[in-house]
Formats: structure tokens, sequence, C-alpha cells
């Protein structure tokens, strides 16, 4: 397992030096393995253009590429600490600009779904939305780095610049939130053991 | 006893998709927390921008991956050869901005030496290849009357075939030796390098100028003008035997651009350039 770990450092420390020096190729796995959860995390936390977004991360970055020091772990805090910056950066725009939010009833997490809907979208997707989006701001943050992005509880912390202890306060909080909703919203249609899982 | 409230250690267990033992309850949100975690893992990284692409090894969003057709490979592999160039070179395929971005800086011969050497060879291979696309564009219209041109590059009857052994000297020079310019085209092309870029540039914000054909103008001038330059530092190798040539510049540019290369000569200012063009000392 250390060994796994050790080999897994290896391999990371060499992409970021290669990265580092400008190498394309080690610039693209650097994107192909983080770029899919900063997308989702960015996603889940309400960004428009989620794509657009991310590719913006990124391109801020292997700007800064050059200043980091650290493993693969620290890695993922720096790119999620610029990613919770952009997202912050582009919700505080869009609050200026009082952008209105369109409500579709598809996206309602108290409505039962289909067997329609269920083949037509990303489960995860939706529900990640539906659930995340239903909890207060600070707790949105927390769960969906915790979830999404597969952040710890200190890597979290790093991203939100909280304490831990904070962190955990919030998750826990959060949990028995969704955990709440849940109840409220189990429906006939949706029983509490329905097998879509 | 039922417990109402989740600790941090059941909160690891949640998060990581894990009913926490004795806490049948929240097997419900456990398995939610799963699916997302199971979902968010299995998601594929997003198009790139293309600022972005730009710096990766991937092509930007909307470029394909697949296969070309065979007349764009050369277009293709030369645009992946020069790195940085990928997004330019997909802009370019609408545009011409590319033929901007190549030959605006190498036919101006301001590359070093072995880049300059290099970019030749690829000129010559791409505007070869851009010619085979573009078969009905500015050179049709602007470049000779003596149909040497037109037996090119006309647009009857040109097979793939045909165009791949299409080469500049066959296209160019031959008209050019003829040395009839239409007037229209005399008073669109430019004449030195010092004022190729200005030319491009300008044309290529002109919104009347269709990005195809301009960007064959662009080639073709591009060609002559690396002509010019190669037959400039042939020249320079015989008399001044001043080393390989990189770093000259500017300087050498202006000058050089009126040299001994009757072609451009005829080409390119025999009739009607206006008499204030800049770069002409």
């Amino acid at each position: 397992m250390s060994d796994r770990g050790s080999r897994g450092d290896e391999a990371f420390a060499s992409v970021l030096v290669a990265a580092q020096a400008g190498a394309s190729w080690a610039c693209t796995r650097l994107w192909s393995d983080y770029a899919p959860a900063v997308a989702a995390f960015v996603s889940a936390r309400g960004s428009r253009e989620p794509d657009d977004l991310t590719s913006e991360v990124f391109l801020v970055v292997f700007d800064r590429l050059a200043e980091f020091r650290g493993d693969a772990a620290a890695f993922r805090s720096f790119v999620f600490s610029i990613a919770y910056r952009r997202l912050v950066d582009e919700l505080r725009m869009r609050g200026r600009r009082g952008e209105t939010v369109e409500l579709l009833a598809e996206e309602d997490p108290r409505r039962a779904s289909s067997a329609e809907d269920e083949a037509a979208a990303r489960l995860g997707d939706q529900r990640a939305i539906a659930m995340i989006a239903s909890l207060p701001a600070d707790q949105r943050d927390v769960m969906a780095l915790r979830i999404v992005a597969d952040l710890t509880v200190e890597q979290v912390a790093e991203v939100l610049g909280k304490r831990p202890g904070a962190v955990k306060a919030l998750q826990r909080r959060a949990l028995e939130r969704l955990r709440k909703k849940l109840v409220e919203t189990r429906t006939p249609d949706a029983p509490a053991n329905d097998s879509e899982k | 006893m039922r417990k109402h409230t989740i600790t941090d250690a059941e909160a690891q267990q949640l998060l990581s998709g894990a009913t926490p033992e004795g806490r049948p309850e929240l097997a419900e949100l456990a398995a939610s927390i799963a699916d997302v975690r199971r979902d968010a893992s299995q998601l594929v990284a997003p198009q790139p921008s293309a600022a972005l692409a730009a710096r990766l090894d991937q092509p930007a969003l909307g470029v394909s991956a697949g296969a070309e057709p065979t007349p764009l490979k050369g277009i293709k592999k030369m645009a992946a050869s020069i790195a940085g160039l990928g997004l330019a070179a997909k802009l370019a395929a609408a545009t011409g901005v590319l033929a901007l971005g190549l030959t605006g800086v190498g036919a101006a011969g301001a590359l070093p030496g072995p880049a300059q050497d290099a970019f030749d060879g690829v000129v010559s291979s791409f505007t070869a290849t851009e010619d085979e696309v573009v078969d009905d564009g500015a050179a049709e219209e602007c470049v000779v009357d003596d149909g040497t041109v037109d037996d090119g590059t006309t647009d009857e009857g040109t097979t793939e075939d045909e165009l791949y052994g299409t080469t500049e000297e066959g296209i160019v020079d031959e008209g050019t030796d003829e040395g009839t310019v239409t007037e229209e085209c005399a008073d669109d092309l430019p004449v030195g390098s010092s004022e190729f870029s200005d030319w491009v540039k300008q044309g290529a914000k002109d919104p009347n100028k269709v990005g195809s054909e301009f960007g064959a103008a662009v080639s073709e001038q591009a060609r002559e003008l690396k002509n010019e330059k190669a037959e400039e530092r042939a020249a320079n190798g015989g008399n001044n035997g001043n080393g390989n040539g990189n770093g000259q510049g500017g300087d050498d540019d202006e000058s050089d651009d009126e040299s001994d290369d009757e072609t451009v000569e005829e080409t390119s200012t025999g009739n009607g350039k206006p008499a204030g063009k800049p770069g002409r000392p």
C-alpha cells in the first residue's frame, strides 16, 4: 500500500517537474487528472459555465505552477484553492449583476424522477447539484469539496481558509440537514428503499 | 437507544459512502453520497478552452481529433510541429490568420538562422498544400495575365494528385517571371517585409476579404518574400561571408527588400505601386 503510494508520489513528482518545465504532455496529464473534479466541483457549486471556469482555473494553475512545492495532496489543495477563488469571483460577479436563475421543474429536488429522467440524465450530477444546492453556502462549500472534489477535512480547511474543527462542524450540520431532507422529500414514487441504485 | 446527531467519525464514514455501524437510518444518505462520489469519479475532463488547449497536448474545443482529409494533413502536421500553434491552426482554417502568424514573421526573415531555414521548408510545403485547398482564391484573380498560374492552379480538373505535384515554382515563379500583374493586385500587395505584416493585419481585419482567398494571397506574397530572402542569403553568403546570417534583423530586411531579385521586383513593384510606400528607401 505504502509502496504503491510511494510510486504514485514519484510519478506525480516527475509529472510536476515536467509541467513546471513547460512540457505540454505533463500539463495535459495534470489537466486530465484534476480537471474532472474541478469541473464537477464548480458545477455543483453553481457555476454557469463550469467548463470555461475549469479552463480558467487551469490557466492560473499553469501560470503559478513554478511557485508550487509539494506532493499530490498539496497540489490538489492548490488546484482547488484556485478553483474556489475563481468560483467565488464568478458567483460574486453574477450577484452584482443581479442575474436571474431559471427555476426548472426537472431540477427540483422534491420532484420524483421518472425512469426516462434517470436514463437521460447523469444521476450523480443531478443528485449532487440537488443535494448540495439545498444547503446553506458554507455547508455547500464543505460538502462539494468533501464529496465531489474528494478532499480531506484538512484540505478543505486549507482551501476555505478555515480551521479543521470548523470544517468538521459544518459537515456534521450539512449531513444532518441532508438526512432530514431525505426523509421529508420521500414520496410514494420514491420510497426509501427503492431499487434505483 | 437511537442517536440523533452525527458524530465526526460517522460523518467521515457517510462522506465516504458507507453506512455507519448501528445507524441504519443513515443508509439512504450514505447510498446517495456513494452515488455522487462514484459518478464524480467517473467524469472525464471537459474540453479545454482555446487558450488552455494551446498549452496542452490536445485540441481545443471544436477541433476534431479524428482523421483528417489528406490535403489538410500537411497543415495539421505543421501546426502540430510548432509549439503553441494548435489554436492558431484551428482559427486559420477559416480566416487565413495562420498564414499571417507564420509567414509574417518567417517571410520577414526575422527568425534565427536555423529557424528561418526550417520556416522556409515549412512554407514551401504549407503553401503548396494551401493552394490545394484554395483553388479559386486570390492567386487566380490576381497573379498573372498570361495563364501560367492558371495552368497550375485552375479551378477546372485539379485533382489531389495534381495538387500534390504542384510546386511553388510551378505556381509562382513561372508566373511572375512573365512579370505581368494586374493593377488591382499590385495596389493590394505589399512590397517589402516591413510592410508585409501591416498589409496582412489590415487584410485580416477587412470584413470584405474572404478568409480563404486572403490566406492564399498572403501565402503567395510570403512565398515571394521567401524567395527573395533566400536569394539574399545566398548573395550575402557569397559576398561578405558573414557567418550564418542569424540575428541581422530588420535593417538588413529593409535594405534587402530591394535586392536584385527580379522576380519580386517585377511582381510587386513593376506597376501601380504607390510612390510613398514605406520600407522602400
